[in-house]
């Protein structure tokens, strides 16, 4: 699937007005481009690919009724991803001890480079997302808003309700917790 | 050392949605409206307002004009049943 079109936050504030007017069109736009994002987020925390598209859609099926209470001041993607995250949250906690990894093999990429390369490649990915998973789900949680899905740590911590200390701190411990399990792995992933 | 973190994690190979989730999804929004009110009557806050007060108004001119058409010994049937009925609403209105 092809990386949707990034929307800018006059894009997010001419959609939800849409939206709040029964917009189909506006939705699908808004869905479109934040479902990789509120998937992929979930399925950081879930693991599980069938989970994270239910929570996908929860989170997209509250966006079409409760659109009305999001405010212009915040940015939607954040607004969505804490949906997401509470929703997830919620599902660990009813399947706590059910959390596995899915599709963790290697999977070969497509591209220019040598299929050895290829194959180190994924690999090596294979191995970040096993490092990734062994981390307790609140480190992963705050690694995936700042590191990957570009969120500052004061909306990070807004989107996990916690304080800024309290997400720093995340922070700190799944960086280390991160390297030391790659380390453990392969200790020249960091350098590549 | 963030640029490391955010270049492993954008190196793993997420998985995607299944590519008919956004159609199901518009699907159940669908579903969802069909067995309701339109979503842009609920969404509007005029047309929501306007739904009340015409509800109000109704109710009101229901009371006002309903004991107007009767006459007879069904008028007084119908006072010694409307006190009553007047009460209990009272009562539920102020325990509520």
């Amino acid at each position: 699937m092809r990386e949707p079109k990034k929307h800018t936050t006059e894009d997010d504030q001419m959609c939800m007005a849409a939206i709040a007017t029964g917009n189909t069109r506006a939705f699908k736009a808004v869905m479109d481009a934040y479902m990789n994002d509120v998937f992929r987020y979930s399925y950081s925390l879930l693991g599980d690919a069938a989970r994270a598209e239910d929570t996908a859609q929860e989170t997209f099926t509250r966006l079409w009724t409760h659109g009305r209470s999001w405010s212009p001041k915040g940015r939607l993607k954040s607004w969505l991803l804490k949906i997401a995250h509470n929703l997830s949250i919620d599902e660990i906690r009813r399947n706590r001890g059910h959390v596995t990894i899915d599709d963790v093999g290697p999977v070969l990429v497509d591209g220019a480079a040598s299929p050895r390369a290829n194959l180190t490649r994924a690999e090596s990915a294979a191995i970040v997302k096993k490092a990734l998973f062994t981390l307790p789900e609140r480190q992963r949680a705050a690694l995936m808003l700042v590191h990957y899905n570009d969120r500052t740590n004061i909306e990070a911590a807004e989107i996990m309700d916690v304080s800024v200390d309290a997400l720093e701190s995340l922070l700190a411990r799944g960086r280390r917790t991160l390297r030391g399990a790659l380390a453990g792995e392969r200790t020249n992933l960091l350098d590549e | 050392m963030s640029d490391d973190i955010k270049h492993l994690l954008q190196s793993v190979d997420w998985p995607q949605p299944h590519a008919d989730l956004s159609a199901r999804i518009m699907a159940a929004i669908d579903q969802d409206d069909d067995s309701s009110m339109p979503s842009w009557l609920v969404a509007n806050p005029v047309t929501r307002y306007a739904l009340a007060a015409g509800m109000a108004a109704c109710l009101i001119a229901g009371l006002l004009v309903g004991p107007m058409l009767q006459t007879g010994s069904g008028a007084q049937a119908s006072q010694s049943f409307q006190w009553p009925g007047a009460g209990i609403a009272l009562t539920y209105y102020m325990a509520s």
